[in-house]
């Protein structure tokens, strides 16, 4: 809101500030919107003008997403929180480690899938929060995927404010650290949180020397680069899955715990089965979402798109796991 | 709203009614579809009390939690007992719901009691309180799965490799 008066824009009237902060599909849990985004959306709607198709398969992916997948995988990975990882050894570890990273797209893409959904009924079009992060070739590049409204946030009101990268490399990489430490509590005030968040600024930190020397290998030899690409891609995931230790677990002394688990066999009485034919069913929409080139295949399925997405409607009611709130309803 | 859009949407409602229809009906039109695999503590406590409405009915019927639940009702010699005790629950709500569905009561209930301060779960009884089997729309991805995992038990069986009799493998 001080944005638009600073940007020298009109000044809102009181009944459109009221619609901003109530506007119901982002109120809870975003995407975050700006105000000079939402501002000049708010005009006069009407039925002819609401783009009904794209709406059904926004909330359809959302639900599907947040009903079949992350609820399905839900009942697998509430064996990560304290005390019940105890009882999970290092191979059951990864693999549920890696189903929560899994999970936690899937749950918070639904509900930003089904918050677009919900605002284009309404005539309003919200930002994109998801652009495939798992297919990030490195951290930076993760953080221009992953809840992009936050991202974008933190980048303007704190990064670009502290300096950003125009007061030397040293500064730079106080910066990041600061953002990412700040950007982390922003989920909530716990030792756990912070540690993400620092984790995650030192990574930025660790790979920016690196960045521009990758590049200019790629662009010297093709073919490196295509052995290069999916290690960077497999790199990132895994780094981006091990920081979500401290993100399902925020109590630090559960998180290392749990962390030192993963290495070195502690666990203590029988580990749960983990179906891995389920395991297989309930991600693979989020491994085909992210590894298919879907503008070369919509061309043919752009018939079978309504079947497609019925499919996914049933599917998400019929095969829905366990009731769950969304997890970033708690941030 | 344009024609396109009217298209796509009919298309889209059609495809749901029809998927819908198929699942509610698999399991009432094919019997013994096989149950999926259980996940939580919810989804045993329907399948325990859906044995109860759906296995002929027994003149002693035992209600509990999970201390009773894992008693098998081969268990008891004389074959007139039924297991009803619900895991994670408590015997209140077994006796509601004997109660409240009309059907034949039990000669005799035998009480579990193992954790005193259990309420009764109203859930549970809102959907078994009437005789009405409870029955949900087939899941066919988990079905699929577990016709596999059948499959390749029987497998194992007839090549006189019992997968059960195998010492301490987790099965997968």
């Amino acid at each position: 809101m001080v944005d638009l008066t600073i940007k020298g824009r009109k000044r809102p009237d009181l009944a459109s500030v009221f619609l901003y902060i109530i506007f119901f599909p982002q109120l809870v849990a975003g995407p975050i919107t700006r105000a000079e985004n939402f501002m000049p959306q708010i005009r006069p709607k009407f039925l002819k003008d609401v783009a009904f198709v794209d709406a059904a398969q926004w909330i359809v992916s959302g639900l599907f997403f947040k009903l079949y997948v992350a609820n399905n995988l839900n009942t697998m990975t509430a064996y990560l929180d304290y005390p019940q990882y105890q009882v999970l050894n290092p191979d059951d570890r990864w693999t549920l480690l890696f189903l929560y990273s899994f999970q936690i797209y899937a749950d918070f893409f639904g509900y930003s899938a089904i918050a677009l959904g919900l605002g284009l009924l309404f005539g309003y079009r919200l930002p994109v929060n998801f652009d495939l992060p798992y297919v990030s070739l490195s951290f930076s590049e993760f953080w221009t995927r992953w809840h992009i409204s936050l991202s974008n946030w933190l980048r303007t009101y704190l990064y670009i404010p502290l300096g950003g990268n125009r007061r030397g490399r040293a500064r730079t990489y106080l910066n990041l650290m600061i953002v990412m430490g700040l950007g982390g509590l922003w989920h909530g005030a716990a030792f756990g949180y912070l540690a993400w968040g620092l984790l995650h600024g030192l990574l930025l930190v660790v790979e920016r020397p690196f960045l521009p020397l990758i590049e200019r290998l790629s662009q010297r030899a093709p073919a490196l680069r295509a052995v290069m690409v999916p290690i960077q891609v497999m790199v990132v995931f895994l780094c981006v899955s091990f920081a979500w230790v401290f993100f399902k677990l925020p109590n630090f002394g559960h998180a290392m715990d749990f962390a030192s688990g993963l290495f070195a066999d502690h666990s203590i009485g029988a580990g749960p089965r983990i179906y891995r034919s389920l395991v297989l069913i309930y991600t693979l929409p989020v491994v085909l979402q992210h590894l298919v080139q879907w503008e070369r295949v919509e061309p043919y399925l752009k018939g079978m798109q309504p079947y497609l997405y019925g499919a996914m409607a049933v599917l998400a009611l019929v095969e829905a796991g366990a009731d769950t709130a969304f997890i970033y309803f708690q941030f | 709203m344009d024609r396109a859009t009217q298209g796509w949407l009919i298309r889209f409602a059609a495809t749901i009614a029809l998927l819908w229809a198929a699942c509610w009906a698999a399991p009432r039109l094919v019997a013994n579809v096989p149950q999926f695999p259980i996940r939580t503590t919810g989804e045993e406590q329907v399948v325990a009390l859906e044995r109860y409405f759906k296995l002929p009915p027994q003149p002693i019927v035992v209600v509990g939690s999970s201390l009773a639940y894992h008693l098998k009702d081969q268990f008891f010699f004389d074959g007139d007992v039924r297991n009803m005790a619900i895991p994670g629950d408590s015997p209140l709500t077994g006796l509601a719901i004997i109660a409240a569905a009309p059907i034949a009561k039990p000669r005799a209930i035998a009480v579990e009691t193992n954790i005193l301060d259990r309420p009764l779960n109203q859930r549970l009884l809102d959907m078994f309180g009437s005789a009405e089997l409870h029955q949900p729309p087939l899941p066919p991805l988990r079905t699929l799965r577990l016709a596999k995992e059948a499959a390749t038990i029987l497998e194992q069986t007839a090549a006189g490799n019992d997968p059960k009799a195998k010492p301490k493998k987790r099965s997968r």
